[in-house]
């Protein structure tokens, strides 16, 4: 299993002072899979993913990547696409210029550059200044940055932060599309379990530094359905029930012409 | 990968405001200078046009091209010191500003490139507002007239000025490092204005000559380069040098959040 790891962590730990902000999380996502990382807010996410991404250094543990140790050689990363935090870009380029910085620094083909705007749905918008974009174009911009260069890896912290939920369904397909027609591997985390319910081949869920439990999505499906049919009564389930066919709705009324309907 | 890194840092540069604000800026100070000349080439009209205070002492001051460069020359070292600290301040502290450094720190590019490839867009900028600089000083001059134009002291001039330029910018690694440390524009900038003040003070200690800052202001105060001990360039070379590595090792090894 080690052997086709893309991303595989033993021991990875972070500590800031007195807060453990990560603490010995052991990680293996697999070549071709969708890794889903499911923790609430502040429980260490983007603090693994900088640490994958050699933005800051473990204070114990080793983090490989392809196989390779990081740190020191940085060509590694041309094969990954990666999205931390909040949605970012230089407010004073448009997002061509935007994109076309990231095309140069990555070696990326000019063609890559059009296919990423079109791909992210941000043509309308190529000329317009990233400072002067809504909150889910510079999400989509950020995208974009990470697809540009074909990665075999896509390493996205919160992918779906500001879209709406047109937005993030489109985002979800794209996501499907790459890793089951390309191969990507992607890792992507999140603090809703549906986002990641709906796209993750396994889930991995972090809470306050620590993965706590991590099994394929259809066996942690399962435990959630116990542990929802145990805990919640029928009404509180209705309610849940309706609020996700609503979503559907929503999304057919304000989709593509062809899945509108009828009311 | 390098002329990439550097391409890029232009292109970024090209697109600021910052760009405009510093040319614009350095290209009034020769005006500044003209209008002291011409008050002191002519005092009695200046105070008719209330341009002098009643206690304004012009006693040993001249308005000549050797005072006039004497003058540009202080402009470069002393201004450069601001103006440079400014330019790389903004070049790190954008980064930072815009949440663009941690996308910009997990490229595939050595993380050193970043730094060389910004302080060598910040050298460019430099050299193009020292040469507008001294273009439009000297068009300034020739439009005054002063007297003691010579071939000799448009040379001396224009050499001193690129000196003092070139070792003010030797301090702008130091600016960086700053830059990279505090994660801001302010901290760095406020370092830099400390330093230059600090600098006036070593002057009166006596241990100017081992003080970078001070070292570049007593080169742009027409003190003949001879005067310094080859230690006061030294200090330059390391202050430039400590900068460099220092910035270059904290992008590498040091947390970027």
């Amino acid at each position: 299993m080690a052997g086709d790891a893309v991303i595989a962590t033993v021991g990875l730990t972070k500590r800031y002072g007195a807060i453990q902000a990560v603490d010995d999380i052991a990680l293996q996502v697999r070549r071709g899979e969708i890794y889903g990382f499911l923790g609430r807010n502040g429980a260490g996410k983007t603090t693994t993913i900088r640490m994958l991404l050699g933005l800051i250094r473990p204070t114990a543990g080793t983090v490989r990547i392809f196989g390779h140790p990081i740190g020191g050689d940085q060509r590694w990363l041309r094969r990954v696409g990666f999205l931390v935090e909040t949605a970012t870009a230089y407010p004073n380029l448009t997002v061509a210029e935007n994109l076309d910085l990231q095309r140069r620094l990555t070696g990326a083909t000019r063609a890559s550059l059009t296919d990423a705007i079109e791909r992210l749905g941000l043509a309308p918008y190529a000329d317009r200044r990233a400072g002067r974009l809504s909150l889910g174009n510079q999400q989509r911009l950020s995208l974009a940055r990470a697809l540009l260069h074909s990665p075999e890896l896509l390493i996205l912290d919160e992918p779906a932060n500001g879209l709406d939920p047109a937005g993030i369904v489109e985002v979800r397909e794209l996501l499907r599309t790459l890793a089951g027609d390309r191969g990507v591997t992607v890792l992507m985390s999140s603090h809703i379990l549906a986002e990641v319910a709906h796209l993750a081949d396994r889930i991995g869920i972090i809470d306050a530094g620590r993965l706590v439990e991590e099994a394929p999505r259809d066996v942690l499906a399962a435990r959630a359905r116990d542990y929802v049919r145990d805990t919640f009564t029928d009404a509180e389930r209705q309610e849940a029930l309706l609020t996700a066919d609503l979503e559907r709705y929503f999304l057919a009324q304000t989709g593509p012409e062809r899945t509108r309907t009828t009311p | 990968m390098t002329g990439q890194v550097v391409l890029t840092e232009f292109i970024k540069l090209k697109h600021s405001a910052v760009t405009w604000v510093t040319l614009g800026a350095f290209l009034l100070a020769p005006w500044g200078v003209a209008l002291f000349m011409w008050i002191v080439r002519d005092p009695h009209r200046a105070a008719d046009l209330g341009l002098l205070g009643t206690k304004a002492n012009l006693a040993g001051l001249e308005a000549t091209w050797p005072a006039f460069g004497g003058y540009l020359v202080m402009i470069v070292g002393a201004g450069g010191l601001v103006l440079l600290a400014f330019i790389v301040a903004f070049l790190f502290g954008r980064e930072y500003a815009d949440g663009t450094a941690k996308n910009l720190l997990a490229l595939p590019v050595g993380r050193t490139w970043f730094a060389v490839g910004k302080l060598v867009i910040a050298a460019g900028w430099w050299t193009v507002l020292v040469i507008a600089f001294l273009i439009e000083s000297f068009c300034i001059g020739l439009g005054l007239a002063l007297p003691g134009f010579s071939a000799v002291v448009v040379t001396s001039t224009v050499a001193d000025a690129l000196g003092c330029a070139g070792a003010a910018f030797l301090l702008a690694p130091v600016v960086a490092l700053a830059t990279v440390w505090s994660r801001s524009y302010l901290a760095a900038l406020g370092i830099a204005l400390g330093a230059l003040a600090m600098a006036n003070l070593f002057a009166h200690t006596g241990w100017a000559t081992w003080f970078p800052w001070s070292v570049v202001l007593i080169l742009s105060q027409g003190v003949g380069q001879a005067d310094l001990p080859w230690t006061s360039y030294l200090v330059l070379v390391l202050a430039f040098a400590a900068g460099l590595v220092g910035t270059g090792l904290l992008l590498r090894f040091g947390d970027n959040p």
